[in-house]
């Protein structure tokens, strides 16, 4: 019987040395370099750097270094920003398929899916036989390792700032070949962003905004967002200061925000905070800031742009015309 | 003469028969978006052309992926994954003399989830060759099981009721600690590490891989080895410890022995497939009813249908339920045999 155990051990060891060895000695399929740090914007001289014409190797935001043999035909995006981004760069026909999330522009509604945005099926998106897969950063781990098992090009974006929206939109441009149109749909973001700046340079006040994606717990937008640049950009304060996700109801009440963004389903919610109707300002006065269906203030696309017009104008309405350009009076050149 | 070692192999065959069915079906069938371009034909094609001296063919290359290296992983690591499970639950039982005991209710599950998502939540997922969180899952396990063990030793016996109870107080305690995990993950900003534990806790086979194959095959045999070789041991230890004892088992050292092979088996599947509930109970039981309680038979007859078990709920969340996980599967289809269980010894006892 002892002799038996030790034949049984060594041959579990033995398997267990077998598989470690086999893995050990598998190439990973994807090269992979350090993640860029978030502030600094070192993309554009590095896709500078690479050759002019395909084939070539760029590095996504998730510091995967991705491989392409020539302009991408059939594209499967796996996120509404991506879907967005590719029509933005005027690539909407090579769109092959995309998720149920995806809305924006309409067309996008009307090309096949491969799933939802967290339940997508790894087989539907294979079955398009794609030849770029654009992801970003809310993309399950699981689903980048059978990607890249299965050898197909898979961009991943991240942006979590507004300059990283304009990095974004440059390696999407390069990865496709439309570099052009890219650094257009980053000059076109920049311009809009400096007439909105420039208009509200002008205000008194920083009305003190408060963003909310849900009311238990009360998630938000902190500092190193894209949306705590836009609320500056828009002349308001984000009274979220640090880069924290979510904020209790006690700390709301102190800082006494004047106005809340939210979606239109959970206003009512929010008015119900314990406390709030009688204590924070946005409440009182029924502040509540939504974007309208065609802009955006959630997705790290183009659009954001319109997104910050509306709300500069929300928080800054004197400095605005009734259709929401810089007021006339206002002796700034117009757009 | 040939007649009764014939009978007591047929189930064996019939079931391992079953098993490879199951496989080839889950592997020919599949989302209905996909079925049109994955045709019978053309899965059968690809799987040939994986054979010694075949070619792939060029047209079909995106099939290929699809048959290859997504669904057929998927579908023999479940296999794998349902043979483990079965085979710590028939350890489990017999050394508890419980048929209500399995990986889930003793604590270990938990406790190997526990282990898998602190190495997942750290960012080590992929040290040691991707065995980390298997080996974090595998210590957590024992520390769980070790831990119920000595909270239900009463006057120096472990009667099954309080073995039952601290196995749930201690699997609870340890759920709530993976919850935990989740949360941080969320908090740290990593939505991605979050899903990746979240996953774990629901029991999914959605993303294995060849890796993972590779991963759960050592622990599979070896457990299946420390396990095989102890079907006398296990045979006696049901007549009671003690009997046991008189009978010439080493007690204290056997159970040692059968509780790790137990754990590790079920860290193995944990640390890859999550937490799958109740297939380590109900299996056990399954096979108890077709071929008896001789180890010798029951312990490849519960694999068998373990690993058929698995396969047929991935198939069954593939095909008609958009991929649900596989977890809230088992726990759905195991959780009323639990009950009928749980009632059917209540009255036998009373």
């Amino acid at each position: 019987m002892k002799v038996r155990n030790l034949v049984g051990l060594l041959f579990a060891l033995g398997m267990v040395g077998l598989v470690y060895w086999r893995l050990q000695s598998e190439p990973h399929p994807i090269k992979r370099t350090p993640p860029r740090t978030s502030n600094q914007s070192d993309v554009q001289a590095e896709l500078a750097a690479l050759p002019a014409t395909f084939p070539l190797a760029l590095t996504d935001s998730a510091g995967r270094v991705v491989s392409l043999s020539a302009p991408p035909q059939r594209i499967v995006s796996l996120a509404p920003s991506c879907t967005e981004m590719l029509f933005d760069l005027g690539l909407g026909s090579r769109v092959a398929a995309d998720t149920t999330a995806d809305d924006f522009p309409p067309e996008a509604a009307q090309k096949p899916h491969i799933g939802g945005y967290s339940d997508m099926s790894v087989e539907r998106i294979i079955a398009q036989n794609p030849d770029l897969i654009v992801a970003d950063n809310g993309i399950n781990r699981q689903i980048i390792a059978q990607l890249e098992t299965a050898h197909v090009p898979l961009l991943v974006l991240e942006a979590h700032t507004v300059l990283q929206v304009y990095d974004t939109l440059r390696i999407l441009g390069r990865a496709t070949g439309q570099n052009a149109e890219a650094e257009k749909s980053v000059a076109d973001m920049k311009s809009h962003f400096d007439v909105i700046r420039k208009t509200i340079g002008m205000a008194v006040s920083r009305p003190k905004v408060l963003v909310m994606y849900g009311t238990e717990p009360i998630y938000t937008s902190g500092s190193g967002t894209f949306i705590d640049d836009i609320i500056g950009i828009a002349g308001g304060k984000n009274i979220v200061e640090q880069p924290a996700s979510q904020i209790g109801t006690e700390e709301v009440v102190l800082a006494q925000p004047d106005v809340i963004m939210c979606d239109d389903s959970i206003k009512d919610k929010v008015a119900q905070m314990p406390g709030w109707k009688e204590r924070v300002p946005a409440v009182i006065h029924s502040t509540f800031f939504t974007p309208s269906p065609e802009a955006t203030l959630v997705r790290a696309v183009p659009r954001l742009t319109k997104g910050a017009e509306e709300l500069a104008h929300f928080l800054h309405p004197e400095l605005f015309d009734a259709d929401g350009k810089p007021a006339p009076h206002s002796s700034l050149p117009k757009p | 003469m040939n007649s009764p070692r014939l009978l007591r192999i047929l189930p064996l065959v019939l079931l391992a028969a079953a098993l490879l069915g199951a496989i080839l079906t889950d592997v020919w069938t599949g989302d209905k978006v996909v079925a049109r371009d994955v045709t019978p034909g053309r899965v059968l094609t690809v799987l040939i052309s994986h054979l010694p001296g075949m070619s792939a063919p060029r047209d079909l290359s995106y099939v290929d992926t699809i048959v290859w290296t997504i669904r057929l992983p998927r579908v023999l690591g479940g296999a794998i994954i349902g043979m483990l499970l079965a085979m710590a639950g028939v350890a489990f039982q017999s050394l508890l003399l419980n048929p209500l005991a399995d990986p889930y209710f003793v604590g270990v599950s938990s406790g190997a989830g526990l282990g898998a998502g602190i190495v997942t939540l750290l960012g080590g997922s992929g040290l040691l060759a991707g065995f980390a969180p298997t080996l974090a899952a595998f210590v957590a396990g024992l520390g769980a099981v070790t831990l119920v063990y000595a909270l239900a030793r009463v006057n120096g016996r472990v009667p099954v009721q309080t073995f039952l109870l601290a196995g749930i107080v201690v699997g609870t305690a340890l759920y709530s600690l993976t919850k935990l995990t989740v949360s941080l993950a969320f908090r740290s900003g990593d939505a991605a590490k979050a899903s990746a534990i979240l996953t774990q806790l629901l029991g999914s086979l959605g993303h294995l891989g060849w890796r993972d194959v590779g991963l759960l095959l050592p622990f599979g045999v070896a457990g299946a080895i420390v396990l095989s070789v102890s079907w006398r041991e296990l045979n006696m230890m049901a007549l009671g410890e003690e009997s046991a004892a008189h009978l010439g088992v080493d007690t204290e050292r056997f159970k040692r022995r059968v509780l790790i092979a137990g754990t590790l088996v079920t860290a193995a599947a944990v640390s890859v497939g999550g937490i799958i509930a109740f297939v380590g109970m109900v299996v056990p039981q399954m096979a108890r009813r077709l071929v008896g309680p001789d180890h010798r038979r029951l312990l490849p007859t519960a694999m068998l249908l373990g690993g058929l078990v698995l396969v047929g709920s991935d198939w069954l969340s593939r095909v008609y339920l958009e991929g649900l996980d596989i977890g809230v599967i088992t726990s759905l289809l195991g959780a009323p045999v639990f009950c009928w269980l749980l009632r059917r010894r209540m009255t036998t006892m009373g």
